[in-house]
């Protein structure tokens, strides 16, 4: 019964809806107020008397603008907005607009902006405009919107504000790092190898974050010494420190530096902090005695061929710059080679890797026929390439880790041979078990020092790598298996069947890389290298 | 073969070097096919940087010559002076090159083809760095190819072979930023092409071309224009446009008829072909930015030919005569009664200009067709009509001005007199400097009956005398009131203004006396001073005005008003707030309730400040400042003489190195609520052009 009741009633409110719509005086007394039973009472009653009929939904206008605009059209301020045509009649709307509801009123953006402002504040427009002609501000209303802003959450001022508060807890800065986040890539390891040795140094270091909030458990223990840009901005003004214009965040960065007044601040890839370099603002004003550090590691290639990367920057912000910190010497000597980068300007340093060579695993004499490939699955680091390995070596299983970052590679998992597994992502290399597997594969087309490789050979796995970038600071004959031609699929087969046909060789390349690794990557050694860094020796040395 | 290749160094410091390690390669490689190629560097006026890179490059490069000449027309010239060979290579040092640069050319040079009469280019060109783009080059003797159109656009590159003969007898004009004219290698493609030496282009040759921020490039100097030529005199573009009509009338095929705009040749949508690619891969080794190219759709950019420039020179030299020219400016929506302003005008010119000098009226008209014939006859006036000729000849907004400028550059201009017009001010905007240095005399006439705050006029002439003062800051900029109303000259139709007939003489001779009396009569106002009856500059941002109100209790107290140049208040905004802050002690300043300014984007930006967090809604502001480089309208009243007044002046006077409404904003930011209020039902609204801010006003420690 409820049913029915509700049904009649669904279709009573349709047919009232269609009678409302039919007339636009019903349409101005449903929208000033009237309520469902007068209407009802109307339609069965005086429309009934008045001959008024309920038109079908396709015979409806959509919109009763047209009738607003006569209304409207006596007001003398909406007359002259009406005419300048910053408002539109509804004639248009009329035939465009595809809503039908209640009331419908006008749709038209520019008369409901207009129509919030107190009509006081409409007659200035009007009045300033009959002054102004053709340069009135309201002539461009007709190809814009009214952009209405009212109460916006103010960024700069706040945020440098809690800055203010931020650095007062954190007292005397000799070092800042600047990085985007502090997630899991090697690019904020570095970061964190260099704030380590500051502290080693007896020096006060700040990490300031620039992109995103992301702190990862391994960098949350140092919460207090981050100045975490994108946080404060949210927490504070409740907006993505992304979205904001660059002007602002390059702003509010100058500023974070200027009250932290850091003798060296440290740039790993801040994508903010090169704006703030290349802004005419530092061009022209910077008068801060900072020693800037910029960290380089390799550049971009992309799958098109274009060569990416913040090497592009390096002329124009050059003179500003104090040292340039590689991870690798073929990187500094690119560099060199391509803008005459001082050699005085340039320092590589081994960063060390985190705790090793403590728990070596035995090398087994048997093979277990397993590699381990851990990477990234974007273009750089060429996972495609392991299939077509694979494929020639049937015998042997391929257990591939790695999450896809990039987008940037069309990688289907569909195609890979039956002897390659994909073991999902990963975050520690400890986490891999890598004493289950007989060798490490490497086979990025282009990079730096990866530091996995470094991890690799701390657990005793040997190496199989292309030479690409600046691999070869770690890897030669004696640490490692190295094809020449990273796109070298014979290359990788035959270093792959030497390596697992020769247990001895397995020991042997094991054993020289940690001799390597303790030889060169030690943190000890790191901080002895970095306080031999002309920035740092000028602070140690008080100058 | 021998060749000489000439670089001439700035300030280029590490770019150099892939342009240098590319170049020696080029002479590598032609040494290869037996070709001698000496590299000659002039460095002008290089910093430590560069003189550091040239020190590590030295021993691969036969001559350096470190000079301090500042032009780079000079230096190119001096390059050719101490080059040992006849044959000669330009080079600008950060540009790259293919690497059969030299030995294709020289190749050419060895060929029965090659004419020492011409000047050879590369076949494609491609932009790198800010911009990415092909471009493929076509010989002056193409049919596509029309020299007019250099009035607008650059065409030819100085990366190029040429014989030390023509260098001797056409030297490189000068660039000289401070006066705006220069672009030395467009004015020397548009000298030797009025020579009659044409351009040549050696197939499969590569430039990259590097883009530069502007700071970065001499020849990216915004305001300058390429010198007068020859190229462009009036008898040389007559005699050439009868020389096509001819050829035309005798069915030859001298020029396209019938040039679209923006399809000139079929080949425009052809793509580059695979040896660029293949040369840009190459090149990646000395520069890899080049590669951005790889990622670039590799449609040919054919030299975009503006024949369109081309005709409306032509339609210039008709109407012009080879006279001395008094140039007078204005938009007739500024005027009333524009006709009779334009009567009195021309005639006072008259007096003043003889028959020697040739007037010229160029305006924007509104309602008002003005009588060609009438003005000829009458006063020996030339018009254009900006609206109509823009319109016929489809000039484009991006060289429409750099177009106009031909008028300053390539006819002899004496004087400018100017009521305000939009034209004039974006004129002077984009061309102070060779309009200054080109033009005897400049003056401003403000065209209204009263002033007007919100007349465009108004605006424009501060801006303009802005700029121009901004180009030398002793220019004392005159500019003219008119007197309270418009006489009515005899013969004209008396509906303008319906005067008695004693009233049009008194007003006639008044006028008179202010057009033409003596200096003393005139109002001449300083910018520093600039309508002294509505407030006063006290910064580049913000004006200072003053009103006087009777005050409720029978006194009269004055009311200190601080606003942005440019922006406009609701007229009752004095009179409320000055109530405002008498009725409520604690309130300091009062400020408008509603801003309302447009961008430099034309967005419209609608501002609204509620009693509430008015701290905080004016810290929004400092955002839209700081992110979008723009000013605002903000205005804010106190009491004369009061404490707040006093300690707003200081700061405005204080921290010089910041922008001053910035720093209004930031004081008002800062004080304890409350002692702001806006007043209700007002607006400001900012009606001039923003100017250009500073980004990083709020840096440097203020907070």
């Amino acid at each position: 019964m409820n049913q029915v009741s509700a049904h009649i009633s669904q279709d009573l409110e349709d047919k009232l809806r269609r009678y409302v719509q039919s007339y636009p005086d019903l349409v101005k007394w449903a929208s000033s107020g009237a309520s469902k039973a007068d209407l009802i009472n109307h339609m069965n009653n005086v429309g009934l008397k008045e001959r008024r009929v309920v038109h079908d939904s396709k015979e409806l206008p959509t919109d009763w603008s047209d009738w607003l605009f006569e209304k409207h059209y006596s007001d003398p301020a909406m007359r002259h907005l009406l005419r300048l045509g910053v408002i539109e009649t509804g004639f248009h709307h009329a035939n465009a607009a595809n809503r039908v509801d209640w009331g419908l009123v006008g749709v038209s953006q520019e008369l409901a902006a207009l129509r919030q402002l107190p009509p006081p504040i409409l007659q200035q427009f009007v009045d300033i405009d009959g002054r102004a002609g053709a340069s009135s501000p309201l002539y461009g209303l007709r190809d814009g919107s009214l952009s209405y802003r009212k109460g916006t959450t103010p960024v700069t001022v706040p945020v440098l504000n809690e800055v203010g508060r931020v650095r007062a807890a954190l007292g005397h800065i000799d070092v800042v790092i600047i990085v985007p986040w502090l997630e899991t890539g090697g690019a904020e390891l570095e970061a964190l190898w260099i704030y380590r040795a500051a502290e080693e140094l007896g020096l006060n270091a700040a990490f300031i974050l620039t992109t995103d909030a992301a702190v990862t458990p391994r960098f949350s223990v140092h919460n207090p010494r981050i100045v975490n840009l994108p946080e404060i901005t949210t927490r504070v003004c409740g907006v993505d420190f992304r979205h904001i214009s660059m002007n602002i965040q390059t702003n509010i960065l100058h500023h974070t530096l200027s009250m932290l007044a850091p003798r060296v601040v440290h740039i790993v890839h801040s994508w903010t902090a090169y704006r703030l370099l290349l802004s005419e603002s530092w061009r022209n004003k910077r008068s801060e005695a900072y020693d800037i550090v910029l960290s380089a590691f390799c550049s971009h290639l992309h799958a098109s061929g274009k060569i990416d990367g913040y090497y592009r920057y390096f002329p124009e912000i050059d003179k500003n710059i104090s040292t340039y910190l590689y991870d690798n010497t073929w990187y500094a000597e690119e560099m060199a080679r391509t803008y005459n980068i001082s050699p005085g300007k340039s320092a590589v340093l081994n960063f060390p890797i985190e705790e090793c060579l403590s728990s070596v695993p035995l090398t087994l004499a048997e093979t277990r026929r397993r590699v381990l490939w851990a990477s990234r699955l974007d273009f750089q680091k060429n996972p495609q390439i392991v299939f077509a390995i694979a494929e020639q070596m049937p015998d042997v299983r391929f257990d591939m880790f790695g999450r896809v970052v990039l987008k940037d590679e069309d990688f289907n998992w569909h195609a890979a041979p039956a002897n390659v597994r994909y073991c999902g992502e990963f975050y520690t290399f400890e986490s891999l078990n890598p004493s289950d597997y007989d060798c490490f594969l490497y086979t990025s087309r282009f990079d730096g020092m990866p530091n996995i490789i470094l991890e690799s050979a701390s657990f005793a796995l040997p190496i199989v790598a292309g030479r690409a970038g600046g691999i070869g600071d770690f890897l030669n004959s004696t640490t490692g298996l190295i094809v020449e031609d990273p796109l070298d699929v014979v290359g990788y087969v035959e270093a792959l069947q030497t390596i697992l046909s020769d247990s001895e060789l397995r020991t042997r390349l094991a054993d020289s890389a940690i001799a390597a690794l303790q030889h060169d990557r030690m943190f000890s050694s790191f901080v002895t290298s970095m306080s031999d860094l002309g920035v740092y020796r000028k602070i140690l040395d008080g100058i | 073969m021998e060749a000489s290749a000439i670089i001439t160094v700035h300030r280029q410091a590490h770019l150099l070097f892939p342009t240098f390690r590319n170049l020696f390669e080029c002479r590598l490689r032609a040494q290869e096919h037996g070709h001698n190629i000496e590299i000659v560097v002039v460095a002008d006026r290089i910093d430590a940087s560069t003189d550091a890179m040239l020190d590590d490059l030295g021993r691969h490069v036969d001559v350096i010559d470190r000079v301090e000449l500042g032009d780079p027309g000079k230096s190119r010239n001096h390059g050719v002076s101490i080059a040992s060979n006849s044959l000669l290579f330009f080079h600008d040092a950060d540009d790259l090159y293919s690497l059969n640069w030299y030995s294709r050319f020289l190749q050419i040079a060895a060929s029965e083809v090659y004419r020492s009469d011409c000047i050879y280019h590369g076949e494609v060109v491609c932009g790198f760095g800010t911009s990415s783009y092909f471009r493929r080059q076509i010989s002056s003797r193409d049919l596509y190819f029309d020299p007019l159109s250099l009035s607008c656009q650059f065409a030819f590159l100085t990366n190029l072979m040429v014989t030390k003969d023509i260098c001797i007898d056409f030297p490189i004009p000068s660039h000289s930023a401070k006066i705006g004219i220069g672009h030395d290698d467009w004015s020397w493609s548009c000298d030797t092409l009025a020579a009659g030496l044409h351009r040549e282009i050696v197939g499969r040759t590569l430039t990259l071309y590097r883009e530069k921020e502007p700071h970065l490039g001499v020849g990216k100097v915004p305001g300058v224009i390429h010198h007068g030529s020859n190229l462009f005199s009036r008898d040389r573009v007559l005699s050439l446009h009868a020389t096509r009509i001819e050829k035309d009338s005798l069915g030859g095929a001298a020029f396209p008829r019938y040039a679209a705009l923006h399809q000139l040749d079929p080949r425009e949508s052809s793509r580059s072909p695979d040896w660029v690619v293949d040369e840009i891969r190459q090149l990646a080794a000395f520069e890899p930015m080049v590669t951005d190219l790889l990622e670039k759709d590799r449609g040919y950019d054919l030299l975009p030919v503006r024949m369109n420039a081309s005709r409306a020179l032509v339609a210039l030299c008709e109407l012009l005569d080879e006279r001395e020219k008094v140039y007078v400016f204005f938009d007739e929506e500024e005027i009333y009664g524009a006709d009779v302003v334009i009567d009195l005008t021309l005639k006072e010119l008259r007096r003043k200009y003889d028959s020697r000098y040739e007037i010229v009226i160029i305006y924007k008209p509104y309602s008002l067709l003005l009588d060609e014939k009438y003005l000829l006859e009458k006063f020996d006036a030339k018009i254009i009509d900006l609206g109509r000729f823009r319109g016929d000849y489809r000039l484009e907004d991006w060289y429409f001005y750099r177009f106009m400028m031909r008028l300053f550059m390539d006819f002899k201009p004496s004087a400018v007199i100017d009521f305000g017009s939009d034209f004039f001010c974006t004129m002077l905007r984009e061309f102070n400097r060779p309009i200054q240095s080109r033009c005897g005399s400049i003056e401003f006439f403000y065209p209204r009956l009263v002033f007007d705050l919100m007349s465009k006029a108004r605006q424009n002439i501060i801006r303009s005398s802005e700029i121009m003062t901004l180009h030398d800051p002793s220019y004392r900029v005159t500019v003219r009131t008119l007197c309270r109303r418009f006489p009515i000259p005899d013969g004209m139709p008396a509906n303008v203004f319906p005067l008695s007939e004693a009233q049009r003489a008194r007003l006639q001779s008044f006028m008179m006396t202010r057009l033409s009396g003596p200096a003393d009569a005139r109002r001449t106002l300083s910018l520093e001073t600039h309508f002294d009856c509505f407030g006063t500059g006290v910064s580049s941002e913000l004006e200072h005005l003053t009103a006087v109100k009777n005050d409720s209790l029978g006194g009269r107290s004055r009311l200190s008003l601080l606003g942005t140049i440019g922006s406009v208040v609701t007229p009752s905004f004095e009179s409320s707030a000055h109530d405002l802050i008498r009725a409520n002690p604690s309130v300091d300043f009062a400020i408008p309730q509603a801003l309302f300014w447009r961008q430099a984007d034309g967005a419209q930006r609608f501002h609204w400040i509620s009693w509430n967090d008015v701290g905080e809604q004016l810290a929004s502001l400092i955002d839209i400042v700081v992110a979008d480089a723009v000013n605002i309208p903000i205005m804010t009243a106190t009491i004369s003489g009061s404490r707040a007044q006093r300690q707003i002046e200081r700061l405005v006077a204080d921290r010089t190195d910041l922008g001053s409404a910035i720093k209004l904003l930031l004081y008002l930011v800062e004080l304890t609520p409350g002692k702001v209020r806006p007043v209700e039902n007002t607006i400001c609204v900012m009606s001039s052009h923003p100017t250009q801010f500073d980004a990083s006003l709020i840096v440097d420690g203020f907070l």
